[in-house]
């Protein structure tokens, strides 16, 4: 079984190198229009194109009387200017692995407007949001991306500045005879004390 | 571009008062509109009052995200992203832009209000955050 999980992961990894190898750039790559940082940056961070396929920036671009209750209209050529540029820089365009990533766990049949709602973002993240999840700083929404990952504007996701105390690993009240402990290779933060 | 991130600042300093054009040709504008006498006290009293918001029922009110102080650095009630005083004394870019006050104006009150700002509502509100 142990040598099933290791050759599983050997294949794993070698799948994502040889992925890695066929594309430009491992994480997304940073928004470089000024309209759109401006403009959307004003309330939230400025989640780069890349982190969703085209669809869904046409939904989210045409609802923003309507974005995530609150009223976030353009003018008209402005709306237009981060349309284009959402279009051409959206996942499907970017030759990130990140990006290529995000498509492969989207169905075609869906159109997600909301990154942190996509599995691939939102999964991920998503025990950070228990109100019992005790880490520094507080996660209490996922749309502030900066607050953990501090060069996420330049579209580097991977430097994660997040403090995990060891409290938060506490086992006293749970019945370890029934919930069954994730593999040693899907634990982070090293070995425990 | 980066230099008129650099600039903009540093022309603001030089010229405290462009706020003062900014603000009297937008109250004119207000004026030709049917709004008259513009006081800073209506202004102040419609700041901290709760509007519900007619979906949820949520209580909404401008100092929710601009706080009380409007010196002070304020936050966006849902991501929580820090924006920059209102106060002119503050923050000298304020009340430099006409385009870019009506933008504001037009997002905040349909949020808060859930419907535009009257030209009075607009001006009383200029009145009152530039002299702050």
């Amino acid at each position: 079984m142990k040598t099933a999980t290791k050759l599983a992961l050997v294949a794993v990894t070698a799948a994502v190198t040889a992925q890695a190898a066929t594309y430009a750039r491992r994480d997304v790559y940073r928004s470089t229009n000024e309209t759109y940082n401006k403009e959307c940056g004003a309330c939230h961070f400025p989640y780069q194109a890349g982190w969703l396929p085209e669809r869904s920036w046409r939904a989210i671009m045409s609802t923003l009387a309507q974005h995530f209750g609150e009223n976030a209209e353009l003018k008209v050529g402005q709306r237009q200017a981060v349309l284009d540029y959402l279009v051409a820089n959206s996942a499907e365009k970017a030759s990130s692995l990140r990006s290529h990533e995000i498509l492969e766990v989207i169905r075609p049949n869906e159109t997600p407007t909301s990154i942190t709602k996509v599995l691939y973002v939102g999964g991920i993240h998503g025990g950070f949001l228990d109100p019992a999840f005790k880490g520094k700083p507080q996660v209490k929404t996922l749309a502030n991306c900066i607050t953990c990952h501090p060069k996420a504007e330049r579209g580097w996701f991977v430097p994660v500045v997040y403090e995990i105390s060891d409290e938060t690993f506490r086992t006293d009240d749970v019945d370890m005879s029934v919930s069954m402990p994730a593999p040693s290779w899907m634990r982070f933060g090293g070995k425990k004390k | 571009m980066k230099y008129l991130r650099v600039l903009a600042p540093a022309v603001a300093m030089l010229c405290p008062a462009a706020h003062a054009d900014t603000v009297a040709e937008l109250l004119r504008q207000y004026e030709s509109l049917g709004a008259s006498r513009f006081t800073a006290s209506s202004a102040e009293s419609m700041w901290t009052k709760n509007f519900h918001d007619a979906k949820t029922g949520e209580p909404r009110r401008c100092s929710l995200c601009h706080t009380e102080d409007l010196k002070r650095n304020g936050k966006h009630a849902v991501t929580g992203k820090p924006i920059e005083p209102l106060a002119p004394s503050a923050n000298p870019k304020r009340l430099t832009d006409a385009e870019h006050i009506e933008k504001w104006f037009s997002r905040n009150c349909k949020w808060t209000l859930g419907r535009e700002c009257t030209p009075q509502e607009k001006g009383d509100f200029l009145v009152m955050i530039k002299a702050k």
